[in-house]
């Protein structure tokens, strides 16, 4: 039913919007744990993206929403191992400015 | 047959997601950022319902609201002075990146709207549960076992990265 | 009883758009699951207070209404008629929504379970997984309900439950899989259907696993240490009052009715039981008091756990346990 009152278009860009938003939080903003929800922002209008295609070029073959998965279980280790990382380095610099990660540079 | 209501939901989303999405961006507090990315999963959800992706929305739900946004939540409240620290942006090209971005959407926004894409009428799968754990478990065998590893050693990893033990205070 | 046809025609003769039609069913459902939820929560407590009462060999309530009836409606008008506490550092927005995001996560979770052959609000393919998926948001508020209140008992006490729930939701989904292989679906209706011989016999590991982790899930003791008195005064709800605090212990006790509607389903053989057939909603709910009484009844015996003993459990008992149980029952699915 949502075939012919919404087409496919607008579903990719309100997804590229989305990631636009994303993008631009990952590029503007300096707060380490901001970066990583943006981050999440991006996959998540990636992930519509592949089910908007799913639903509408090959609605039987499930191949897009598989996809979609794959991105979500990446996601979430990426959260994991990204938020571990953030407290590691708090803990270490007391600070989640990205500018001031600077251990590197010694 | 005029149905609106598709429509209706998908603006509705839409508006949900983009502010919840625009919020999280430019918040200055952390927890509430969290929430309003919740908020925004949530949206995403409404709308694999809305394609008939049922399956992939649960997912949605169950691996990003309950599990990432409630690890997020954890780890602002672990370091709870960080949710008081104040969010500087002092990016200095910000005008630059903010116009470079425009450009980017605009530009992915007027593709997406001259490709003439196929569309398929054929109709949904109906069981997609079973149609998917299928196909994870034939065609996509390989990618599925490197995602386990791979979340096995992310789940290692985080441990082995995060552990307080033998730091220097 | 209307058909769904009549409706339609109903619909289209006085120029009433379907979605309009769809949402006015959709409201009323959700009123009347409501209403039912609403009437378990009265029965429930009374029956917690009477069951610890005859545990501990005293009568509990008995002034209020025959036999202490009513002492629930009396403890509500107290509840309501009291001062709505707000705590000076609170976070308003987020003080004031977590009561109802735990709310709403329990009480939408409710919506797939069929308590007879066609008596469900929305019977889905992947019920199972939603009937999992929905109340998991349920952590978020109580992370919320912690946070908002600028309260370290709070604080520790909503940190606390995220990561018992969290880490009980692992094996609690995988304690089902044996389940949805015996059955071959994850609709909740052909669950039932499938069960000529209880669940509980085919999947005994799958059960206890599933019951064990239920009990962390919804915060009841053993696994009330979210709100444990003795350490933590009250928990994430410790700055809660009036209708916030019961709104809480509303969605408490309909987490709990939706836990235990969920083993019923999955293990207990739903709907099922000797009579006509107008009786299985009847048997349904006999089964899920049972259920019910036997959670209550762990909550008056058993002393609380260690926050470390509990994570033990969850993940070097109850996980290895129900991998074991799909091992286990994919060989026997296999000979």
């Amino acid at each position: 039913m949502s075939l012919e009152s919404i087409p496919l278009s607008y579903y990719l860009i309100l997804s590229a919007i989305l990631f636009g938003i994303g993008l631009a939080g990952v590029l503007l903003r300096k707060n380490a744990v901001t970066i990583l929800l943006s981050v999440e922002i991006m996959l998540n209008a990636a992930n519509l993206n592949l089910v908007a295609f799913s639903r509408y070029i090959t609605p039987a073959a499930a191949s897009g929403q598989i996809f979609a998965l794959f991105v979500m279980a990446i996601a979430a280790a990426e959260v994991a191992v990204g938020l571990a990382l953030v407290l590691t380095i708090y803990r270490n610099v007391k600070s989640v400015n990205l500018d001031e990660f600077n251990l590197f540079k010694w | 047959m005029s149905n609106l209501a598709p429509q209706v939901i998908f603006i509705g989303l839409g508006v949900i997601a983009v502010v919840s999405a625009l919020l999280v961006v430019v918040g200055r507090n952390l927890f509430h950022a969290a929430m309003f990315l919740g908020a925004y999963m949530l949206s995403i959800a409404g709308f694999y319902f809305l394609l008939d992706a049922d399956l992939v929305g649960i997912m949605q739900v169950f691996v990003y609201v309950g599990g990432v946004i409630v690890m997020l939540l954890f780890g602002v409240m672990l370091t709870a002075q960080m949710t008081n620290v104040r969010m500087v942006s002092a990016v200095k090209q910000r005008g630059g990146t903010v116009l470079s971005v425009i450009v980017l959407v605009a530009l992915l926004a007027s593709i997406f709207k001259k490709t003439a894409f196929v569309i398929s009428q054929a109709t949904p799968a109906q069981n997609a549960i079973s149609l998917v754990g299928k196909l994870f478990m034939t065609d996509y065998v390989l990618p599925f076992e490197v995602v386990s590893v791979l979340l096995l050693a992310a789940l290692i990893g985080a441990i082995v990265v995060a552990r307080e033990e033998g730091r220097p205070q | 009883m209307l058909t769904s046809g009549q409706l339609l025609e109903f619909a289209n003769t006085n120029g009433i758009p379907i979605w309009v039609l769809d949402a006015s069913i959709a409201l009323l459902l959700s009123l009347a699951v409501f209403a039912i939820c609403g009437l378990g929560v009265i029965v429930l407590v009374y029956m917690e207070r009477k069951v610890a009462a005859d545990f501990q060999l005293r009568w509990g309530p008995m002034h209020v209404g025959w036999r202490g009836t009513l002492q629930l409606i009396a403890d509500a008008i107290k509840l309501i008629s009291k001062e709505d506490i707000f705590p000076k550092n609170a976070d308003p927005w987020i003080f004031r929504l977590a009561p109802t995001v735990m709310f709403l996560a329990a009480f939408v979770g409710l919506m797939v379970i069929p308590i007879g052959p066609k008596l469900v609000v929305q019977d889905l393919n992947i019920g199972l997984i939603y009937a999992l998926a929905i109340p998991s948001i349920g952590v978020a508020g109580i992370i919320m309900a912690g946070f908002g209140s600028y309260n370290k008992y709070a604080m520790l006490g909503s940190m606390r439950s995220a990561a018992q729930m969290v880490s009980y939701e692992v094996p609690r989904a995988l304690s089902i899989i044996g389940v949805v292989m015996i059955a071959g679906s994850a609709k909740l209706s052909a669950i039932v259907n499938a069960q000529s011989v209880w669940y509980v016999f085919l999947q005994p590991i799958g059960f206890v696993v599933f019951l064990v982790a239920s009990l962390a899930e919804i915060n009841r003791v053993p696994f009330d240490l979210p709100e444990t008195e003795s350490e933590l005064v009250n928990g994430y709800h410790t700055e809660y009052s009036g209708m916030r605090f019961m709104f809480f212990l509303f969605a408490e006790y309909i987490a709990m009715m939706a836990a235990s509607a969920l083993t019923v389903v999955l293990f207990l053989g739903g709907w099922h039981g000797p009579g006509p057939a107008y009786l299985a909603p009847l048997w349904f709910l006999i089964k899920v008091f049972a259920v019910i009484y036997v959670m209550m009844w762990v909550r008056w015996t058993l002393p609380r756990f260690r926050i470390d003993q509990v994570m033990d459990l969850g993940w070097k008992v109850l996980l290895p346990l129900a991998l074991l149980n799909i091992l286990i029952t994919g060989i026997i699915m296999l000979l």
